[in-house]
Parts: structure tokens; sequence; C-alpha cells
């Protein structure tokens, strides 16, 4: 390998370098969810249940998407929607990834992209464990969507695309039923 | 099909919904379906499934160009499919995608990647996914396995580890080639895993 005769650094200058860096790398993880680098957690099947018992108390809708899939790229934006206006109404969204860990970069950069500025999650592994953590039946088709109840029971799902309008519906029918105390 | 009952589900039957929606998926010990339906194969020969057929058995996988999970398991896809090629397994990959969602899944770049990958058997395409769905067959990569008399002994996926092959623990399709040719029963028949769901052609109105 050749070196490059012309730039020497002082030990000095290097060291100055250095805080620079590390100063630059500080502010940058310190500034939050402002800069809109929305945080992606690579998360086994288990860390996603233990997430599922955290939330309960609220119906929760859990997505599985990828950025590679056409039909999760054109859904994702309602999805966004749906999210946005019943956040804190009794509903919460956990956005799932199934791309490749490695290509963890670019599904960050695809959710700045998106507007997406709070926390989602990235499968590890998307194996049988991951599916049937969700739902036994689901056959592992992408996208997918699984509503759980307050009590963290699977209440509806299912696989494709889905219309707004099925999200608002299965939302309204779930509220109705927590409202009704479980019953159908 | 499930997709159109669930077009059909109402507000309020919210558990139906949770029954309809499983797949129609061949079971364990089901024929060979849509055996005699021609496709077009990778070698410009029109190839039946029913041609395919080995001594020992035949193994069908569902699969693509494009997508990333066929890619990630590709080069393990190919390795067993070419030893039960060996072993008397007759094997076909269908690709049943409609190729104006992703150009990739057209049949010169099919051409191009079996020869790439070396694919000692047929890559055939399934021009209007009615093999798929005489299967039941909903994503890529997805097996089916049957045995010497054309009945279904395995349904699934490749292995327990998609994206790092070093970290495959449970060598699911490989297994049941192995019990097949063994003349064995397959230990685990039904597996699965993500994939990508296949891009169904439109079929014409009737």
């Amino acid at each position: 390998m050749q070196t490059s005769p012309q730039v020497r650094l002082s030990p000095l200058t290097g060291i100055v370098l250095a805080a620079v860096l590390l100063a630059g790398t500080a502010a940058m993880a310190d500034s939050g969810p402002t800069n809109a680098s929305p945080s992606l957690r690579v998360v086994s099947a288990g860390d996603l249940k233990t997430l599922l018992g955290q939330a309960r108390g609220t119906t929760t809708l859990v997505h599985v998407w990828a950025t590679w899939c056409p039909p999760c790229r054109e859904e994702l934006p309602s999805v966004l929607r749906f999210r946005a206006a019943h956040t804190g109404h009794g509903l919460e969204v956990i956005l799932v990834s199934a791309d490749a860990p490695k290509q963890r970069p670019q599904i960050v950069s695809y959710l700045a992209q998106a507007g997406v500025a709070f926390s989602s999650y990235l499968i590890d592994n998307p194996d049988a464990i991951f599916i049937d953590t969700l739902c036994t039946n689901w056959s592992g088709a992408l996208p997918a969507s699984f509503f759980f109840g307050p009590k963290g029971e699977l209440r509806q799902w299912w696989e494709g695309k889905a219309d707004p309008e099925k999200y608002e519906e299965t939302a309204e029918a779930l509220s109705k039923q927590v409202r009704n105390g479980g019953r159908q | 099909m499930s997709m159109t009952k669930l077009g059909v589900v109402t507000v309020g039957a919210i558990l139906v919904a949770v029954s309809a929606a499983r797949g129609d998926a061949l079971a364990i010990g089901a024929t060979l379906p849509a055996a005699d339906q021609k496709m077009a194969n990778v070698d410009g020969k029109m190839v039946a499934l029913a041609d395919v057929k080995g001594k020992v058995g035949t193994l069908v996988v569902f699969t693509c160009n494009h997508c990333p999970f066929v890619k990630a398991w590709q080069d393990r896809m190919v390795q067993i499919a070419n030893d039960g090629v060996k072993a008397g397994v007759g094997v076909a990959f269908v690709n049943a995608n409609d190729p104006a969602v992703f150009t990739e899944d057209s049949l010169d770049q099919m051409k191009t990647l079996a020869k790439d990958k070396g694919y000692a058997f047929s890559y055939l395409v399934d021009d209007t996914s009615a093999v798929a769905r005489a299967f039941g067959a909903t994503r890529t990569p997805e097996a089916f396995l049957f045995d010497a008399a054309g009945k279904l002994v395995y349904h699934g996926t490749i292995d327990d580890s998609t994206y790092e092959a070093a970290k495959v623990k449970k060598h699911y399709l490989k297994d049941a080639v192995d019990a097949l040719v063994a003349g064995k029963n397959v230990a685990a028949p039904e597996t699965k895993s993500v994939g990508c769901s296949i891009k169904f052609r439109t079929v014409a109105a009737k």
C-alpha cells in the first residue's frame, strides 16, 4: 500500500481532530428525534414477545413489512397515518421490518424519508418462532398485520396489503369489544 | 380462496376473519396437483410437473429471482435440489410471479440465474400463476416435496436461519429430502418462515 507523502499531521493536530470528531459524534447522539434519524432496534422473537407483554392494557397493531416489498411500501404511508390518528387513544402500533439485519442503514434511511421519527424494530431471524409469536396461522407472506387486545390476545390479523378503511373498521370493532368488556 | 373470504368479512365478524385468513395450502398426504400443466422452462422446452417426477419423488419449489429471501437462501436451495437430482428426486423450481411487478422475474433473467447458479433441474414459468394457486402456495421460497407415489411428504421452508447460513440448526428441507431418499418418514413435515408474497398474475375475467 502506498502512503501519501503530502499530508503529515502533527500529534497536536491529531488530538484536536480527534476531539472535534468525538464532539461531533456526541452531538449527533444527543440530538434526539428532531434530526429525523429513527431508532431501529434489532430484536429476536423473544424480545418481540416481551414488547407485546409490555403493551398490555392497550390494543396493539404489529405490522410486519420490508423495504424491498412493493405492497409493503405502498401500504406504509396509510399505516403511518393510522398510527398518527390512534396513538395515545388506546391503540399502539409496532412496526417490524423483515429486511436483512445487514440492510439496517438502508432501512433507517427509508424510514427517515417516510417521516418515521418513532422507534421501530428489525427482526433478527424471520423464522417459524417469529411467525408463531404473532400468529400460528400466518403463512409468512408480507406485509402482514396483527391486532392484539389489551390482554395480549390476538383479535384480528391478515396478510397482504389492506385498505385504510379496513384498519379503521378493525380498530373501531376492537374498541367496541374493549368497551363491552371483551364480549363480541 | 381465503382472499375472497376476507372480502366479505364484516366489522363484527372478527373471529370469523381469524379463521378465514388461514392458508389453503396442500395438506400432507395430498396428491401433486396441476401435474399436467405445461410451463416454459429456461431451456426453451415446455415442461409439466408430471415430466419432472423422479423415481424417488418430486421436489417443487415456488421461487423467483427478485426476492431477498430467495437470494439469501439461493445457494442452499440449489445445493439441496442438485443433490436431490443426483439421488433420483425430480426437481422443478417454479416462478409464478408477474414480471410486470419485478422485471427481474422475467424469463430472460430466469435463464441467466439458472445458468449462473448451476440449476441441474427445470426452472419453470407459471405464466397464469395457476400452478401456484393449485398448490395453495403464498410465498417465495416455499417448498413442496412429494414421494414416489406423488403424495405430499413435506411442505415449508428451507431451514431455520434465513440470513445466515452459518447459523442453521434445523435443515428442514435437506432433512426431508434425505429422509425421502432413505425411505424414512419426514420428521418435521410442515415448517414455515417469512417469505416474499407471490406476485400473482391477474386472471382474466370469465
